[in-house]
């Protein structure tokens, strides 16, 4: 643990390979709590580059958990926020495939599963996607999620098993699984 | 034990299992049981697809140089439309010079009567004859 904090001080400090180790660690699972959160490809980018950036410029007190739920937590607060920030604007869901078929998905996500994936969870509703990605993308313990949350533990795990088994249902009408 | 349901197999695998004791039966059940352990496979394959979406964001730039994220971007553009606000609106009049406007008359130049010619006196800039402004006034009066 304290390697990677390490590698996150130096990073701080200016170090320019400890600044690429610390985002090719770190970048696609941040990408993927902002894409689905906001449901869109480039509020998701801006969301990691800022989540990197706030961190890189957090003066650090303690070394208390690991630098992964650090950073996810920045990209979730963040992402929460752009999303309720697009919703009032009506911004449209990019990730929500065109007429055409094709999505901006398509730029950052290569695996053709991995695309519908990302639609049944995006087809969730708020409630449970969130549990979804705090527990996948974000690495919390179900007492965590509750805590973080303010829900009992018991609903955490409930909407957690709901929201896995409409994603497996979705995929498997989808022939995908 | 009959063989694991598919929601208790999913259940099991997630770790939302209600009881320990749930967990102990299914965990001695597929013990002994490989087709349910086959299926459990499946079953932690497909939660592991839904859990593993690693979509590949643009590289990012490193930080100290200049960074601009759509929040500041946000903010220069908003102080730049002020700032073109304030310069139209306050600016830009005081700069420009403030003379009397030029008015064009809106009435027709006149010309003397046909009856006033050479013998009347021109009395002032315009150039018509008293004579005629007199008339004008002898006229209204």
């Amino acid at each position: 643990m304290s390697s990677e904090w390490d590698c996150f001080a130096r990073a701080q400090r200016g170090d320019e390979l400890s600044w690429r180790v610390l985002v090719g660690l770190h970048r696609e699972r941040l990408t993927a709590i902002a894409l689905l959160v906001t449901g869109s490809v480039s509020a998701a980018e801006d969301v990691v580059q800022e989540t990197f950036l706030r961190a890189i410029r957090t003066k650090i007190k303690h070394r208390r958990g690991t630098v992964n739920g650090f950073l996810g937590t920045i990209a979730y607060r963040l992402a929460v926020k752009e999303a309720s920030r697009a919703k009032k604007h009506g911004d449209l869901d990019e990730v929500l495939p065109a007429d055409d078929g094709r999505t901006v998905l398509d730029r950052i996500v290569k695996d053709e599963r991995e695309r519908f994936v990302i639609e049944a969870i995006r087809a969730l509703d708020d409630k449970h996607r969130e549990v979804l990605v705090l527990r996948f993308y974000g690495g919390y313990s179900y007492e965590e999620i509750a805590d973080f949350l303010q829900v009992a533990v018991g609903t955490v795990k409930s909407r957690m098993f709901s929201a896995v088994k409409s994603c497996r249902e979705r995929l498997q009408e989808r022939g995908v699984i | 034990m009959s063989h694991v349901d598919e929601d208790r197999l999913l259940a099991y695998v997630l770790e939302v299992l209600e009881r320990n004791s749930d967990r102990d039966e299914i965990a001695g059940h597929l013990a002994g049981c490989a087709e349910c352990r086959a299926r459990l496979e499946r079953v932690r394959g497909e939660v592991d697809l839904i859990g593993n979406v690693r979509p590949c964001g643009q590289v990012l730039r490193i930080p100290g140089r200049q960074v601009r994220t759509w929040r500041m971007y946000a903010v220069v553009r908003a102080a730049a439309m002020v700032a073109l606000g304030v310069f139209i609106g306050f600016g830009a009049s005081s700069l420009l010079h403030r003379g009397p406007a030029a008015v064009v008359p809106p009435y027709a130049v006149l010309s003397p009567p046909a009856d006033c010619s050479s013998g009347c006196a021109v009395t002032d800039v315009t150039g018509v004859p008293l004579e005629y402004y007199k008339g004008l006034i002898g006229k209204q009066g």
